[in-house]
């Protein structure tokens, strides 16, 4: 009897014990661990840079995850080289446990060396996860079906382009809102805002045309139907864009454009700084590159600076596409990522780790990392005041809050002031899902929502519509390369960069034939069938694994 | 300021002194010029500076670029530490290379050579990055103040420098210090080193400037920011991810480019890490600038 | 000055063990000189032996594959290595010639300048160049040049030219370009050594030299010159030594791709080939071939300089 009592208050005990020890779940929805758990990571992000509204935001939310999650941040960053820095704790064996951001070839020496944990077993119950990859988490297995790394940033969102032409919209409307559709177009379009405003308010000469990067030819190679710079064949082999007619038409079309003598002289020598300026000085009329060049460096310093700016003055994105092409592969996304997580054999708690992972890809998750802390958080500007940026209730509804809401739309958003809000340092958000939530509104920047509430954007989209495209196969880098392979690659762009710009600005047909010609010279000694060899076994290799 | 009476005036003598003065004065305004423009960026407003064409004032005043500079709570901390490593850096470096200079210049002294060889070897021979930070962690030089001194206090360049002048020292003081019972060390302190002042006073701003504008090692070796120096919080404030050629989504590039303009701010933490040096400067200038000159101008 | 010490000695004690005893007071001071230098110094010289393995950090050295000359061969036997060597050579070429002497010119102009205050703050203007980045000063020398800046402006102003030109896409002025800036940053920082030297001259003989009739050019050739003589050489040994290492961050900033074949040196192809890449191994092997080189070439010119004067390194 006695023993019966016994056992009957034991069990009682335990069952008591088992709900206190139950984790209780906060309103993120995040089960609060007993003990605190330890993010330590390195964040593999070089030259990281902190105004003090930043450092204030970073320790308050340092403090806010610790208080409300049970959750640790321990972050090393570096001031100078990220790859370098990592390499040394590598060689000393002083690395933590995580580490955020790692390129592929210092993963490599990670994984090698059995440095990093087998995450394989504990996938399966990352929910946030797997929802969000589906069933692209096989792509980073190996061979055994072993997984040792996750991407530090995957999936895209499709209708956001990353390169496109631009013009000014004021001065489109002048010329009267020509289609642009072919590159021919964007041409005479340009080359028309030039006869009407040859040379800018001071009195300055004004290019049709400026570049950056020695032109960018990879990418813009892309109107004309190449992706990334290669030509996908029939047989899944790839051709380097040096190589293909469609790069010289390319070629011969800016080589054209040259001539004329409008374009700005020195467009291969530009760095992003230089072409900055003379775009701010209203000196270039059209240019090809990001996607935002014409944000940064137009509207965003005139109508700061400029008196007498209106609404209009602005670039707007075009996309045009030339005309044997098959589509204009401008913006190829690559979803499955390019820089690495790795937990490495120091972390003691990889499921703890993984399970907060797992959390900061929930939807809440997200917006606390990226977004920053909910609810009212001290201006730094003005410190008796609150902003906010998103809206948390206790039920777990959550909302983004309306006038952080209009003042991006109406993009009058601060930018020098986010930092207060704990995020936009990027250090908390160990992996990041770069999609649309399911809502098929929300995603993790802020100012890529509510596009149809934005007129700029509209016409972006509009206009970019037919230019993005996925491009996971042939960019993700699923097998590695090897030093010959980048050796080659390093050669290749070396070559091209000399080479290319000769061809460009040569100064007559003849010239233009045999510059090319040593173009092609050039990148066939840098070894360019090593290098279209790795690229195109990784291209069907892919297309293999993304086939299961 | 003596006047070089000795020194007939000649016409060619006042030739030479008019071109020279041209000469000079051009030279100044090369030498003067940009780092006045860093002035001016310092103190315009960062994004008017995106329109360029800033030359010689200002075109929107502003001091938000040195607020955002000294705001930072950091900064005195950082101030005072690189305060303290110039000082400590600078005297143990000058007292150990002119002691050794001062030894691989004793004549009488068998070792000269070997211990010449030994440093010179170190000037071109070196293991690299890894072993160094390898070493410094095994000497638990990790978040130490020492890192900054210890590994400082020698080096071939200046014990060279130091010894080509201390050779110039006439033997004869040394011979009737040796005589009069003087140990080595007497002998270095009382003789050498206010001999060679001049010489000592160059090395002191070479090693000095040095010590004031590290900040690579500061970033391998301070890391819980105990011992961070203004350089580096100042390298911090400035840093924006410039463009990196691996960030291939647009979308990300456009958020690193977003914030605080760099080029006045870079403009005014140069300013503020030149301006010290300048004013501190003189001070060691006198010991070799001065005396004599061939002119025979009143000073 | 190296004077041998005498080697006279009656018994046939080593001179070493007899310097031992008669200078034990040097060395003794040298004893914590000799413990610095083997633990800061030659003890982390192991990482030389990175050069000759494939070597991957977190491995030790010991433990990744031999690879014995490949680095090395590799490098000196690939395409670009003569266009490289030809690079650094010009242009360290054009420094050590050049652009040695205009700091020591500077210091004779500026010890000409009659007024003292003048001669101080001339002195001081003259560093502040050095305590401008490369990155800042690269960019103004970048706007400065621009087909559409400032110096097109003023040469087409003034009808120097018909058009603008260039000048920052013309190889063949590269090495110009860079070895004039590159003594704009460092003339008046480098000309500090030198005016350190000429004050420690004796005014005496400056007054014995004048007695004897000579004027200030003479004075300054007959007199201060000879004392910086031994500084000079000093510099210039160490200098030579360094014949291989011809900038880095001018290049990335003033050069351009259209201007590589001018500029690519050999610092720079290795870090893109090798630091870039996470290849210790390249950038090691480099490293090494280079210092063996400069030391070697050290060497000669002290064995030269010592038996053409007094003066040598040791």
């Amino acid at each position: 009897m006695f023993k019966k009592t016994l056992a009957l208050i034991m069990a009682l005990a335990l069952c008591l014990g088992c709900v206190s020890a139950m984790a209780e779940t906060n309103a993120f929805g995040w089960d609060v661990p007993e003990e605190t758990l330890k993010i330590s990571l390195f964040f593999n992000s070089g030259e990281f840079s902190t105004g003090e509204e930043q450092e204030v935001g970073m320790a308050a939310m340092h403090d806010y995850i610790l208080e409300h999650f049970n959750v640790e941040y321990d972050i090393m960053t570096t001031d100078g080289d990220a790859d370098e820095q990592l390499n040394l704790l590598l060689a000393s064996n002083t690395y933590p446990d995580i580490i955020v951001g790692a390129s592929t070839i210092n993963r490599q020496k990670f994984v090698d060396q059995g440095r990093a944990q087998d995450l394989t077993d504990y996938l399966p119950a990352m929910e946030n996860l797997n929802h969000r990859m589906g069933d692209m988490i096989g792509l980073y297995a190996d061979e055994n079906g072993r997984t040792y790394y996750l991407p530090q940033y995957f999936s895209n969102l499709m209708d956001l382009p990353d390169y496109s032409a631009h013009i000014r919209y004021d001065e489109w409307q002048e010329i009267g809102s020509p289609a642009i559709e072919t590159p021919e177009d964007y041409f005479n379009a340009l080359n028309a805002v030039y006869e009407l405003h040859p040379t800018t308010a001071a009195g300055e000469q004004r290019y049709t045309l400026g570049m950056y990067s020695q032109g960018l030819p990879e990418y813009i190679s892309g109107y004309w139907g190449l992706q990334r710079g290669w030509k996908v064949n029939d047989d899944d082999t790839l051709t380097y864009w040096t190589h293909t007619d469609e790069g010289k038409k390319m070629a011969k079309y800016f080589n054209d454009w040259w001539r004329t003598g409008t374009m700005d002289p020195d467009s291969f020598t530009n760095t992003w700084n230089d072409l900055r300026t003379k775009i701010s000085q209203e000196r270039v009329i059209g240019m090809i590159g990001g996607w935002w060049i014409g944000y940064n460096a137009g509207h965003e310093i005139w109508s700061l600076t400029d008196e007498d700016w209106y609404e209009e003055k602005r670039f707007i994105q075009v996309g045009f596409k030339d005309e044997d092409a098959e589509n204009a592969y401008v913006t190829l996304k690559n979803n499955a990522g390019g820089s690495w997580i790795i937990v490495t054999d120091k972390c003691e708690n990889v499921e703890g780790v993984l399970s907060w992972i797992d959390f900061i890809l929930s939807d809440k998750g997200i917006a606390l990392v990226n977004w920053g802390m909910p609810n009212e958080v001290k201006s730094y500007k003005n410190p008796d005041e609150t902003v906010c940026i998103w809206e948390l209730n206790e039920d777990g509804t959550w909302k983004f809050n309306d006038t952080a809401k209009q003042q991006l739309v109406t993009e009058t958003w601060d930018y020098n002031e986010e930092g207060v809000f704990g995020a936009n340092t990027g250090v908390y958000a160990i992996m990041q899902y770069q999609g649309r939530f399911d809502d098929g509104v929300h995603c993790l920047w802020g100012n890529q929502m509510w596009y149809s509430e934005n007129k700029w954007k509209g016409i972006m989209f509009e206009n970019m519509d037919g230019t993005i495209f996925d491009g996971t196969a042939l960019l993700f880098e699923s097998l590695t390369m090897d030093e010959d392979v980048t050796f080659a690659k390093t050669a290749v762009t070396d070559a091209w960069k000399q080479y290319y710009p000769q061809a460009v600005m040569a100064d007559s047909d003849e010239a233009f034939e045999a510059a090319w010609a040593a173009l092609q010279e050039a990148v066939e000694d840098a070894g360019i069938d090593v290098y279209a060899a790795y690229r195109t076994e990784n291209y069907q290799y892919n297309l293999k694994l993304m086939a299961d | 300021m003596r006047k070089a009476f000795y020194i007939k005036q000649t016409p060619a003598g006042r030739a030479f002194d008019a071109v020279n003065a041209v000469v000079i004065a051009l030279l100044m305004f090369l030498m003067i010029y940009p780092f006045w423009n860093m002035m001016v960026l310092s103190f315009n407003d960062g994004t008017d500076a995106l329109l360029g064409r800033l030359y010689f004032w200002p075109r929107m005043w502003t001091l938000s670029n040195y607020e955002y500079v000294f705001k930072n709570s950091k900064l005195l901390h950082g101030a005072l530490i690189s305060v303290l490593r110039v000082t400590v850096g600078t005297t143990s470096g000058v007292v150990c290379n002119a002691l050794l200079g001062y030894i691989v210049s004793c004549r009488h002294f068998y070792g000269r050579r070997f211990m010449r060889l030994l440093f010179i070897v170190t000037m071109y021979f070196g293991g690299g990055l890894i072993p160094t930070y390898l070493l410094m962690l095994r000497l638990g030089f990790m978040n130490s103040f020492w890192v900054y001194i210890i590994p400082g206090l020698f080096s071939c360049y200046y014990m060279l420098l130091a010894s080509s002048y201390i050779q110039n020292i006439p033997d004869a003081l040394f011979e009737s210090a040796r005589i009069d019972g003087a140990s080595e060390l007497k002998t270095f302190v009382r003789i050498v080193l206010p001999l060679a002042m001049p010489m000592l006073a160059c090395i002191a701003v070479y090693i000095g400037v040095g010590h004031w504008n590290s900040w690579f090692d500061v970033s391998l070796y301070s890391k819980n920011g105990t011992w961070d120096t203004l350089q580096i919080i100042l390298y911090r404030l400035l840093n924006q991810a410039n463009a990196k050629a691996d960030i291939t989504n647009q979308q990300q590039l456009y958020q690193s480019m977003r914030t605080i303009q760099p080029e006045t701010v870079r403009a005014a933490t140069t300013v503020v890490v030149v301006v010290p040096i300048v004013f501190i400067y003189p001070f060691f200038q006198r010991y070799f600038v001065g005396g004599i000159t061939l002119g025979a101008v009143k000073g | 000055m190296t004077v041998n010490a005498p080697a006279q000695t009656k018994r046939k004690k080593h001179p070493f063990l007899r310097s031992l005893r008669q200078q034990r007071e040097l060395w003794l001071l040298c004893i914590p000189i000799i413990v610095w230098v083997a633990i800061f110094c030659y003890y982390p010289m192991y990482g030389l032996l990175m050069a000759f393995v494939n070597y991957t950090p977190g491995k030790e050295i010991w433990q990744c594959d031999f690879v014995g000359l490949k680095y090395f061969s590799k490098f000196v036997l690939g395409k670009e290595f003569p266009r490289l060597l030809r690079n650094t050579l010009a242009m360290s070429g054009l420094g050590m010639t050049i652009g040695f002497v205009c700091p020591i010119f500077f210091a004779f102009m500026l010890n000409e300048l009659g007024n003292l205050k003048v001669k101080k703050v001339v002195q001081t203007a003259s560093y502040l160049p050095h305590f401008i980045s490369w990155v800042v000063a690269g960019a103004m020398v970048t706007q400065l040049l621009a087909t559409d800046g400032i110096v097109n402006d003023f040469l087409m102003n003034a009808g120097l030219i018909d058009a603008r030109v260039s000048f920052l896409q013309k190889g063949e002025w590269y090495w110009g370009l860079y070895t004039v800036v590159n003594i704009w940053k460092g003339l008046g920082w480098s000309s500090i050594i030198y005016l350190s030297a000429m004050s420690g001259v004796d005014e005496e003989l400056y007054q014995a030299g004048s007695i004897d009739g000579l004027g200030r050019l003479g004075l300054a050739v007959h007199i201060t010159l000879p004392t910086i003589v031994p500084t000079i050489v000093l510099l210039w040994i160490m200098g030579v030594g360094n014949i291989l290492s011809a900038g880095f961050d001018q290049h990335l900033i003033i050069g351009n791709s259209l201007t590589q074949k001018y500029w690519d040196v050999i610092d720079t192809y290795s870090y893109r080939y090798g630091v870039q890449e996470g290849y210790y191994s390249m950038g090691t092997a480099v490293s090494l071939m280079k210092s063996l080189v400069g030391f070697v070439l050290v060497l000669i010119t002290n064995a030269i300089a010592r038996k053409a004067s007094d003066v040598a390194l040791f």
